[in-house]
């Protein structure tokens, strides 16, 4: 079979969510979910929203979400709170959420978005309400997540902004007016009026550089106590120098004053600072929404629960009555249901798919000491394992700082030794200034930064930037396949149109009445084979959950089964349909290839990556994978452990709980999505956009990044080189260092930005 | 030209007085969020125009 679909198909977009509609829905909408949130919307007036959509701005790549209805069960005891909403993407978003006062008026005073950050802050009437408008917020199709006002870090990343902010402003004030004062210095005003100026550019300098500057000094501070040398120690060495040695002149009366380069330079490097720390946070996202596993099971060990269909379980517990299928796929990869006896144990985040009546599990653990916890801390434990990726550029500028510093001091010694000790001064000062590397290890992080936000845009969500730092190393990558080459979901391989038309309609008369995956896929195949079929109204119907689904025709009597079958030879799971007992046909299941699969594959095989699958499923369905897709070498039956031995120097792409252990060991890890946050908070990066198709796309980035990053270093080098020889035979002066160094920096950033987005 | 003597320190106050301002909207959060006002002037424009149509 070609797994390759009508691209006809995906032309259709849901009128909700804006994702391709599957082929077997023709109602224009992609699920359920959206077409309830569109009836939802157009009555209650809101549907603008859609036309809004058409002409408004998109922030960030609309995701798809399954939207169901459900109950919230927070609980606040200020009327003021915070939601994280999954799901908001664009301006029409914003409109539409900011409508919530005037569509319940009666619980929301005022409410407010901010697009970015997708948070939406709420003021209550009272807090009792908050779970109508959490649900009314999950009913227009976003997902509230509650955030703790007393998030300790978003408090800490804000107030840091404002105090960043407020240091950035006031330098900036100060270096404007001393430029000003500096004005009548230089065109040579005399007396009375030099000394007030001079004293009011004193005056000024005095807060710039210990208010405004007081970072500088805190950096040098806490990078001498770690014992390393701090990349900020140069230019603290300069201010200080500079400060002192005006202020000494202004006393002496000697009129070399260095306030105006002191200050610009205060200005002009927190100015770079704030820039860059604003960039980086953009680029970041907020991710703690973990809440699921923690905050909304109130069970506790011992408590006997009753199991409904479909329901995502939240923790590890025991069978003690009844039968029933559980979805593993999440947890192991395995893509068959798992069936559930009494005295089998079920684990938090697997999903609950159906029973034969009713089914009661014993809860044993749960929140922190769920097997998918302890798995998560597991991979916590990876993670803090890992050594940041030194950046080599910092390596490297402590290098030039120690040089720089001997040279200074070889300098001061000969000036002084040879009696010029004024001049030596000031042509120390300027080589300080003019050869920080400030440029470089600022450009670095910028670079990720730029690059990160660039990825993000695409889809490509960064957490951890040493991937694309590592990333250019990579020759071999690996993939999981359940999932990340793959649907992830079963799909039928029967042809419907052999069988007769009354066998059909009897297959899909009884299919129709299961919400078995297996079941779902032969009502998918009607669809997308086109064969049309009459429902047959069953004189009995019986399901025998996960095993197989017997119907008695009511007019000819005739008896249909449809059961699963022992597994085949080639290691597929099938299903036999009989009729009176005689086989009319066999039915065989798999998980059908994603559409963007074989254009990546082929996209990364030309530029020649070793690639290899990598899979917990049986050896027969991993080899074929692999032939349909063209890969050579697969690994079939691998335990998540033998799976992370794997990779220590190789890329994996995977999603799902299983390859957590897998992601965070390998040198790059990806996460498409799929997989359950689990997989987010391990994998480096997180792909927004299922499948792999953006696999090649971060490559050519991460190489476009490096050598990003070789330009600047030489860029920077060759800066330094020249300031360094016409600073030491006296050509630069403080002042023209002062700003040649941001000036500098400045090259540097704007280069970097130039090349990343050149050819985005 | 000793108006100079007034004009230095009265430049310097308005200054701190834009400085003062400058403080105040930092803490006030004017800050805070960049785009999104940006987008929902937008919206309200448009809203207006309907409420005077259906006036």
């Amino acid at each position: 079979m070609d797994m390759i679909l009508n691209p006809a198909a995906l032309t259709l977009v849901c009128t909700h969510c804006g994702n391709p509609v599957p082929s077997e829905r023709r109602n224009g909408f992609c699920c359920n979910g959206c077409e309830t949130v569109y009836q939802i919307l157009s009555t209650a007036g809101l549907g603008d929203y859609y036309t809004l959509k058409e002409t408004g701005v998109c922030f960030k790549p609309s995701q798809p979400i399954t939207f169901s209805s459900r109950q919230f069960t927070f609980h606040v005891d200020q009327p003021l709170v915070k939601f994280y909403l999954e799901g908001v993407h664009c301006s029409a978003c914003l409109w539409l959420l900011e409508r919530l006062p005037q569509s319940m008026p009666h619980s929301v005073k005022t409410c407010s978005l901010n697009l970015n950050r997708s948070v939406l802050t709420v003021e209550l009437v009272s807090t009792e309400q908050i779970n109508s408008v959490a649900k009314m917020i999950n009913d227009w199709g976003y997902i509230p997540h509650l955030i703790a006002d007393s998030d300790e870090a978003t408090r800490k990343i804000e107030s840091e902004n404002r105090k960043r902010l407020l240091d950035l402003g006031l330098a900036g004030a100060i270096a404007g007016n001393v430029m000003l004062m500096s004005i009548p210095l230089y065109s040579g005003v005399g007396g009375r009026f030099e000394t007030l100026f001079e004293v009011a550019s004193f005056v000024l300098a005095v807060p710039s550089l210990f208010y405004s500057g007081r970072v500088f000094f805190k950096n040098v501070y806490s990078g001498l106590r770690s014992k390393t040398f701090p990349i900020d120690a140069p230019i603290l060495l300069a201010l200080i120098v500079a400060f002192f040695y005006s202020t000494d002149s202004l006393i002496r009366g000697t009129h070399q004053l260095y306030f105006d380069s002191l200050t610009a330079l205060v200005f002009l490097l927190l100015a770079s600072r704030y820039y860059l720390a604003r960039l980086r946070q953009s680029s970041r996202l907020n991710l703690g929404v973990l809440d699921f596993f923690q905050s909304e099971f109130d069970g506790k060990p011992g408590d006997l629960v009753q199991l409904q269909k479909g329901e995502k379980i939240r923790f590890d517990g025991i069978v003690r009555k009844g039968e029933g299928w559980c979805d593993h796929s999440h947890f192991t990869g395995e893509s068959d249901p798992v069936r559930l006896q009494a005295g089998d144990s079920v684990f938090a985040g697997t999903v609950f798919l159906e029973s034969e009546g009713e089914i009661w599990v014993e809860v044993r653990q749960t929140g922190k000491t769920t097997r998918l916890a302890r798995l998560l801390e597991k991979v916590a434990d990876v993670q803090s394992r890992r050594t940041i990726t030194e950046l080599k550029s910092d390596q490297w500028a402590q290098r030039l700082l120690l040089l720089v510093s001997s040279i200074a001091v070889v300098a001061l010694g000969y000036f002084f030794t040879h009696g010029m000790a004024e001049e030596g001064i000031r042509r120390v000062l300027a080589l300080l200034i003019v050869t920080c590397p400030c440029a470089l290890a600022l450009a670095t992080p910028l670079v990720f930064s730029l690059s990160m936000k660039s990825l993000l845009k695409k889809g490509l969500l960064v957490k951890d930037p040493a991937a694309i730092d590592s990333a250019p190393e990579i020759t071999q990558i690996y993939f999981d396949k359940t999932g990340t080459l793959t649907e992830g979901r079963l799909s039928a391989c029967v042809d419907l149109k052999s069988l007769s038309t009354k066998d059909s309609s009897a297959l899909f008369s009884l299919v129709r009445l299961s919400r078995h995956p297996a079941s779902r896929s032969v009502e998918r195949a009607f669809a997308e084979q086109s064969v049309m079929a009459s429902v047959i109204d069953w004189s009995s119907f019986e399901e025998k959950a996960g095993m197989g689904l017997i119907g008695a025709h009511p007019d000819q009597h005739d008896r249909y089964e449809f059961i699963r079958a022992e597994a085949s030879e080639s290691g597929m799971t099938e299903s036999v349909f009989y009729k009176n007992g005689t086989l009319i046909c066999r039915v065989s299941f798999e998980d059908s290839i994603r559409i963007n699969t074989k254009p990546a594959i082929e996209k990364l095989k030309r530029c020649n990556y070793k690639l290899a699958l990598l899979s917990g499923d049986q050896d027969r369905a991993v080899e074929k994978l692999a032939h349909q897709i063209g890969v050579s070498s697969f690994f079939s039956k691998q335990s998540p452990e033998q799976k992370s031995n794997f990779i220590m120097n190789a890329m994996m792409v995977g999603d799902g709980v299983n390859d957590s252990l897998a992601l965070s060991s390998a040198k790059v890890s990806i996460a498409v999505q799929g997989g359950m946050e689990a997989a987010i908070q391990s994998a480096q990066v997180y792909s927004l956009n299922p499948g792999i198709e953006l696999v090649p796309e971060f490559l050519t980035i991460s190489k476009r990044v490096r050598s990003t990053l070789r330009q600047n270093f030489a860029l920077s080098t060759s800066y330094n080189l020249i300031g360094a020889v016409l600073s030491l035979s006296g050509h630069m002066n403080p002042l023209i260092a002062a700003i040649l160094m941001p000036a500098s920096a400045l090259t540097v950033f704007w280069s970097s930005v130039i090349r990343l987005k050149e050819r985005e | 030209m000793d108006i100079i003597w007034y004009l230095v320190p009265s430049a310097l106050l308005i200054g701190a007085g834009f400085v003062a301002i400058f403080i105040w909207a930092v803490r006030n959060g004017q800050f805070e969020d960049l785009e999104t006002p940006a987008v929902r002037i937008l919206f309200e424009e448009k809203l207006n125009n309907e409420k005077e149509k259906q006036k």
